[in-house]
């Protein structure tokens, strides 16, 4: 069978504005079973809502999705536009190795495109939001997350939820991870939205002073 | 060498709502001369939404403006000012004749009209009204036309204007066409700078290597993704309004 012809419905060609990535690496491993999940996905709801608020952030957001247990990407980068807020199942482990190293690749190809395609964009913003220990090898991501915000190719933020391995979540990421307060993943994605918010009225390139995680972290 | 070419007119949203039909109308082909030279003919149309009989005004410019084209063929192309000058009066002729039998006025069919001809020496650009021409005559892609917008936004001229002949601009070029896109208005924002009337160049880099990409044999199945993608809610949040694009790209 030949492959679809399909024309560029893609909307780089018919949106030129600078572009700022964020990639959710989420963890919904069976520990994440019962609340945690559904106020995951009621602070994803929440995220998308905020985002479909701002005329701006509508046109310069991308929002990726991977999940991990088993590493799945649930949502390749696409506009704030149509960004919908999938409804996440918990299942499986906890291989966040994989998924680090997954959503860099993505990170990375989706960088590329913007290249290819004559688009200006912001540094990428991976969050990784997790509730528990990796169980798979995690030493090359934590070297690939390293060398990523050294060459400032990427700001790589680690939000552990109650019971998760914080110790080697500061392994694996250089800014300091931070550790959700309950299950305020609302207030998490509200502040997330407002930062981008933020970068997404900046010129490419500048560093925007972000706002103090308030309202959700506990220190 | 030839062209390979697609076309396509979708119903905008607001004219599925209203149940309005579609009022762009295009034509896209590539005929031999008698000598065997391949010959490229392209016309978009659109008939003007305050017209009561505009989607048959459109289509009876496109036919009349083929005609006239097919008995131009077999005596030689003369790709100059007079050809396009010519294949306009053709229309409002036909256009005149067609009102008269009807006892409707002249405006009642009332559309633009972009045409592009191609030899393998030459081309011509002629244009009426809104919507338009990109093309590459071998120095890149340009705006053969800047967008001819009335005086308001909202108004446009027209083949059936008593101003037609007057307001018809036409661009003789000494070189085939290498890439062209014609398309009517409701694609002009979208893929259009409108501030310096320049192609935006990734939209078209785009459906030209799509176009460039097929066999002739997939004629059918390209016209089809044409379709799917004029008809896709990108395009559609975009624009309400009926959309055509044409696409040529000189191949082997």
């Amino acid at each position: 069978m030949s492959e679809q012809i399909t024309f560029g419905a893609d909307n780089f060609t018919t949106n030129p504005e600078p572009r700022c990535p964020c990639l959710l690496l989420l963890d919904v491993s069976g520990s994440m079973q019962g609340s945690p999940i559904g106020e995951l996905n009621a602070g994803l709801q929440a995220f998308q809502a905020e985002l479909h608020s701002d005329e701006l952030a509508l046109k310069r957001v991308e929002v990726g999705v991977v999940t991990f247990g088993p590493v799945a990407t649930i949502q390749d980068f696409t506009s704030a536009t149509s960004f919908q807020a999938p409804t996440l199942q918990p299942s499986g482990d906890t291989p966040m190795g994989a998924a680090i190293l997954h959503g860099l690749d993505m990170v990375r190809r989706r960088k590329d495109e913007y290249r290819a395609a004559g688009i200006a964009s912001y540094r990428p913003w991976v969050m990784l939001i997790t509730d528990g220990a990796p169980t798979d090898p995690w030493s090359a991501a934590a070297t690939a997350v390293r060398d990523g915000e050294a060459a400032k190719g990427f700001a790589f933020f680690a939000i552990g939820v109650q019971g998760a391995d914080m110790a080697t979540l500061a392994k694996i990421s250089v800014r300091e991870p931070l550790s959700l307060q309950g299950l305020r993943f609302r207030e998490l994605f509200r502040w997330l939205s407002n930062s981008l918010k933020s970068v997404s009225r900046s010129t490419p390139g500048t560093e925007v002073p972000l706002e103090a995680p308030r309202g959700w972290t506990s220190v | 060498m030839t062209w390979r070419v697609v076309a396509a007119s979708e119903v905008g949203t607001s004219h599925l709502d209203a149940e309005v039909p579609c009022q762009d109308s295009c034509w896209a082909q590539v005929h031999e001369s008698p000598s065997g030279e391949a010959i490229l003919s392209i016309c978009v149309c659109d008939g003007a939404g305050s017209a009561s009989h505009a989607e048959m005004g459109a289509d009876l410019a496109i036919s009349t403006a083929v005609d006239f084209f097919l008995e131009q063929l077999p005596r030689g192309l003369d790709l100059t000012q007079s050809y396009a000058h010519e294949c306009i009066c053709a229309v409002r002729a036909a256009i005149a004749k067609e009102a008269e039998q009807n006892n409707l006025a002249i405006r009642d069919f009332a559309c633009t009209f972009l045409g592009l001809i191609s030899t393998s020496t030459a081309s011509l650009a002629f244009q009426i009204g809104d919507g338009a021409i990109v093309l590459d005559v071998g120095a890149g892609l340009i705006v053969a036309i800047p967008p001819m917008v009335g005086e308001y936004v909202n108004a446009t001229y027209f083949v059936t204007g008593d101003d037609a002949l007057a307001i018809l601009q036409v661009r003789p070029y000494s070189s085939p066409v290498q890439r062209a896109a014609v398309f009517t208005d409701g694609l002009q924002a979208l893929i259009l700078d409108l501030s310096t009337s320049t192609p935006h160049a990734p939209f078209f880099d785009q459906q030209f290597a799509v176009v460039a990409g097929t066999r002739p044999d997939q004629e059918e199945e390209l016209h089809q993704a044409l379709r799917r993608f004029l008809a896709s809610p990108g395009v559609n949040s975009k624009t309400d309004d009926d959309k055509t694009l044409v696409l040529a790209v000189r191949a082997e």
